[in-house]
């Protein structure tokens, strides 16, 4: 079928995880400066390069590849410091959710596979969206309450009431601060892991949830708890919030970081020293995960935080007296974090994400931090707002003007930069080259991705996919239609690139980046 | 020869379970491989076979080792539901771990819809005789509360480390599960002779 040889180079609608982390990769690698990306990526064989630069038939060195990629790693694991962006940062989350979520939403698609529909149903209700219960929810309750009963045999009642109060994030904060307290928390052999009395868990978790309902704390003091209740009873608290930690929306999302590093296709590896694109993959597990990190609410985010905080303490005894590793205590808490409900017999899958989340145990600061080139971007947002809010002013009669604001992509500019400055034989030209491809490979697989939604057969789908290009674009007119279809039906990937090529020099693609922030007020802008 | 024979003999699915921490992995891999494992990983889910003679008479193991932690009770069931025989590991070292037998066990009759089954209880970690704090009576009387309506119920005191008692821990867990077939106890009760001491 000829559109599907059109879409190979980045399989945009529905690709494999397998395709879309190299797609994504690819991605990355290109915007993210030419040189590092052209070492590992066979990007000849897309349609896209279509003419290569003159240095490109000789690759660079090994040593000078891998240099790259740490470069490219280093830009892209650096932490956001500058108080200005960082309040940008602030601002935008608070002040223009949407617009958060959306640069949440681009800066993420490069590190992982995010849909079109990326948390697409929050508004501005999000609360009230995330604590509706699924049907699934209900199923996995009534399955907890009833083990409950079975166990607690013939107490009933105090088994619905265990049940029911459980089911809170105070309960987990409690509990944490607790365990913290606790001096001996490195000395502990097996802490986490071994399980502690399950009737005395049972009664501390009621006793911090009684008192949290009154306010008092005299319950959960009356008992002299051991250190393996407290961590007993904080997994168990975790593993049965009706609401998980990491949100029902997000947990797919925290899922496929866990796909990044996975078996990479032959083809790319053989040529780059390991060395440097470990380096890159464990920076693009680092950001997709602070991302993520960002986009909790804020309760959840300051409790997760806390809670690596407290692991990475237990794990980073030198003299091992607790006998946890970041390892063991990713496998004790994958389950009640990451896959509340991965069906049994998945285990090849369950390792996986308990290697995600001992990442995320050893990196328990990073984590948390805002990636730089993030806030910068936000700092972009807030720096246009204000010109417009400017402009604004001086023209009141006009219609408001829809500011630009196309993600400038902090990484990749930056890295051109920083690799133009220290490699020698890169000049700053070279560097711009390096740009100018970058956007032109952005610019062509959008009209890669515009022409496969075009050729797709006629249904409820492709429908949706044309509206979400509608809505994001301000409409669009039909003959773009005509010219995507022909491209793709074209035999020759170089046809393919030219029929495309007028459509993306339309307004309507340059602008497909653009936030929609037509629906903003002035007001709300400028502040 | 011991190959063909091997191949003819139907395995044996012999479940691992006990709460964390308590030897599982270790009791598992020294009845397996002969080693005594250092590391302290908690295990999702392992798998190993062995063959053996045990009273003259070829046996292939499925041995399934499993995780101890609570979170994973998901999968607990299901291969509950695929055992034959069930080892079910405590360590003497660890009072709450002990706690846990019974209902484990409760929960084996549970999924089996079954009074009797066939039922090792394993009492590890005896070489660390200054840090236990479950005596051997303790644990007789534990079994012996089971064995008056399951005689397939047994107990015995293992070390991984030392290897003591590990191979006649599951060993007598396939008599007992020989016995447990001989008298017709389960479904699928062989036809063939009863395999008796």
């Amino acid at each position: 079928m000829p559109l599907v040889r059109l879409a190979t180079p980045a399989r945009p609608v529905r690709p494999t995880p397998l395709t879309n982390y190299s797609s994504a990769r690819r991605r990355r690698s290109r915007s993210g400066g030419g040189g590092g990306g052209k070492a590992h990526c066979e990007l000849q064989s897309s349609a896209v390069v279509q003419a290569p630069r003159p240095d490109e038939m000789q690759q660079p060195p090994l040593a000078q590849q891998t240099q790259r990629l740490k470069q490219l790693a280093a830009v892209m694991t650096r932490p956001a410091t500058s108080p200005t962006s960082l309040r940008s940062f602030d601002l935008l989350r608070s002040l223009l959710p949407r617009q958060f979520v959306e640069l949440c939403k681009v800066h993420l698609s490069f590190v992982i596979d995010v849909p079109a529909d990326f948390l697409d149903d929050d508004d501005q209700d999000d609360d009230s969206a995330t604590d509706r219960p699924t049907s699934q929810w209900i199923w996995q309750r009534a399955r907890d309450s009833m083990k409950l009963k079975r166990v607690q045999n013939g107490r009933p009642e105090a088994a619905a009431a265990t049940a029911a109060a459980v089911g809170d994030l105070a309960v987990v904060d409690h509990l944490l601060t607790r365990l913290a307290s606790r001096s001996n928390l490195d000395q502990v052999e097996g802490i986490f892991r071994k399980c502690g009395s399950a009737a005395r868990q049972r009664r501390l978790l009621d006793a911090v949830s009684s008192d949290n309902a009154d306010g008092s704390k005299d319950v959960a003091e009356s008992e002299a708890w051991t250190t393996h209740d407290l961590a007993g009873a904080l997994k168990a608290s975790l593993a049965r919030l009706p609401e998980p930690l990491l949100t029902r929306r997000l947990l797919p999302y925290f899922q496929q970081v866990a796909q990044i590093g996975a078996p990479q296709p032959a083809d790319c590896v053989n040529a780059v020293a390991d060395d440097g694109l470990s380096a890159v993959l464990t920076a693009r597990r680092l950001k997709a995960l602070r991302l993520l990190v960002q986009l909790l609410p804020q309760d959840r985010r300051d409790l997760l935080g806390r809670l690596l905080a407290l692991l990475a303490r237990v794990a980073d005894t030198t003299d091992s007296a607790t006998r946890m590793t970041p390892d063991s205590l990713g496998t004790v808490f994958g389950p009640a974090l990451l896959y509340p409900n991965l069906e049994p017999g998945a285990r090849d899958l369950a390792a996986k994400l308990n290697s995600t989340l001992a990442f995320a145990i050893r990196n328990s600061d990073a984590v948390v931090q805002v990636p730089d080139s993030v806030a910068q971007d936000a700092d972009g947002i807030f720096r246009r707002l204000r010109q417009c809010r400017l402009a604004d002013l001086a023209d009141e009669a006009a219609a408001p003007p829809m500011p630009s604001l196309s993600v400038r992509f902090a990484e990749s500019a930056e890295f051109a930069a920083a690799a133009a400055s220290s490699a020698s034989s890169t000049s700053d030209a070279d560097a711009a080259v390096e740009l100018a491809v970058a956007e032109d490979f952005t610019r062509s697989q959008v009209a890669a991705l515009y022409a496969t939604v075009q050729a797709m057969p006629d249904s409820a789908k492709r429908r949706r996919l044309i509206r979400r290009f509608n809505r994001t674009n301000g409409g669009l007119p039909t003959a773009p239609t005509v010219a995507g279809t022909t491209a793709c039906s074209s035999p020759s990937p170089s046809s393919t690139a030219t029929a495309a090529s007028p459509l993306i020099s339309s307004p309507v693609f340059g602008r497909l980046f653009d936030f929609p922030m037509r629906c903003l007020s002035p007001e709300t802008a400028g502040r | 020869m011991s190959k063909s024979v091997s191949k003819s003999v139907k395995p044996i699915k012999i479940v691992v379970i006990g709460s964390g921490g308590v030897g599982k992995s270790a009791l598992t891999l020294q009845f397996s491989k002969s080693k005594f494992f250092l590391d302290y990983d908690p295990t999702i889910e392992d798998s190993f076979s062995k063959s053996c003679y045990i009273d003259n008479e070829m046996a292939r193991l499925d041995i399934l080792d499993t995780a101890g932690q609570e979170e994973f009770t998901s999968m607990r069931e299901q291969y509950m539901r695929l055992g034959q025989a069930f080892l079910v590991v405590f360590s003497v070292t660890d009072r709450k771990g002990f706690e846990e037998v019974d209902s484990l066990i409760q929960l084996i009759y549970r999924v089996k819809d079954r009074e009797a089954f066939p039922i090792m209880v394993a009492g590890n970690k005896i070489d660390l005789q200054n840090d236990r704090c479950i005596d051997q009576s303790l644990a007789q009387e534990l079994v012996q509360r089971h064995q008056e309506f399951n005689p397939y119920c047994a107990y015995i005191e293992t070390s991984a480390k030392t290897r003591l008692n590990v191979d006649l821990v599951f060993h007598d867990l396939v008599r007992l599960l020989r016995l447990y077939n001989a008298k017709g106890g389960s479904k699928q009760a062989k036809k063939s002779k009863c395999s008796l001491l």
